[in-house]
């Protein structure tokens, strides 16, 4: 599954995810059923598997050796520690970390709000930061998907935001006490 | 490109670890030498965790897009059909 799609790309994506739903959803919501769960946490916890997924495939096509499988452990794992354990406050990002996931960031209630700021009003930036950082698109592939002339122009530009987006997460922390360490 | 965006990106080398070893020692040194600079590199590096938690958070918002799309698709009644049944039935 899904062997043949560019998942870098949302419509692919998109089709993956469906595929998925249909095919691996109904084990997840029948075995939250069972714990006692209700239908918006079995959706909250393979909406959430199937970002850790996404970040898997992307770091390592070959990392994940059976799609489906993966999916519905992940998300089986996520209601354990984010609804059985008690944590039901934290956010998903705390709870992949419970999960052991190495190399997610421990997230404050700061970050929350600088990130949700930022989705509305540094987007284009945002966009392209997230297509080089977590999507892995090369700088070839970004130059592009956002036409720029070359992969210096789109290099110089990666560099810009950074330090646009930078400046902004420094001013934006000022009026959040907890994110500074 | 600018010297600030060459420093930015000698500090993303260095965060990243792609900085030959003798070089990395070296920028850590400057890192103790000028705090200004650490300030920066400080910046940055709570920069990089914005962006990947703003990308989750589209990611997620994608998949909740995916089973909108199949719950309320007709041609898929199958799947909405089993959903219910399985939180529902016997109600």
């Amino acid at each position: 599954m899904g062997k043949s799609l560019n998942l870098k790309h949302e419509r692919q994506r998109e089709a993956l995810f469906v595929e998925l739903y249909k095919a691996v959803f109904p084990l997840t919501a029948r075995y939250v059923k069972r714990q006692g769960g209700t239908l918006d946490e079995a959706k909250d916890v393979f909406q959430d598997a199937l970002v850790i997924y996404y970040e898997k495939k992307v770091s390592n096509e070959e990392a994940v050796s059976n799609d489906k499988a993966y999916v519905f452990g992940t998300s089986k794992l996520l209601w354990i520690k984010k609804y059985r354990e008690g944590i039901r406050d934290e956010s998903s990002a705390n709870s992949w970390q419970k999960l052991g996931e190495q190399d997610v960031p421990v997230v404050s209630v700061a970050h929350e709000k600088i990130a949700a700021f930022l989705a509305t009003t540094g987007q284009k930036c945002m966009n392209l930061l997230k297509a080089f950082y977590y999507d892995k698109l090369n700088l070839e592939e970004i130059a592009s998907s956002f036409g720029y002339s070359g992969i210096r122009s789109a290099t110089v530009q990666k560099y810009k935001c950074m330090e646009k987006i930078r400046e902004t997460v420094k001013e934006k922390s000022l009026h959040y006490e907890d994110f500074v360490e | 490109m600018r010297t600030s965006l060459n420093e930015i990106r000698e500090a993303e080398d260095y965060l990243m670890k792609k900085l030959p070893p003798e070089d990395s020692l070296l920028f850590e040194a400057r890192l103790i030498l000028n705090p200004l600079l650490y300030e920066k590199v400080e910046w940055q590096k709570k920069t990089y965790t914005i962006i990947t938690l703003n990308a989750r958070n589209e990611i997620k918002k994608e998949a909740a897009r995916a089973f909108e799309k199949v719950f309320n698709n007709p041609e898929e009644r199958g799947f909405k059909q089993k959903i219910l049944n399985i939180f529902y039935k016997g109600r």
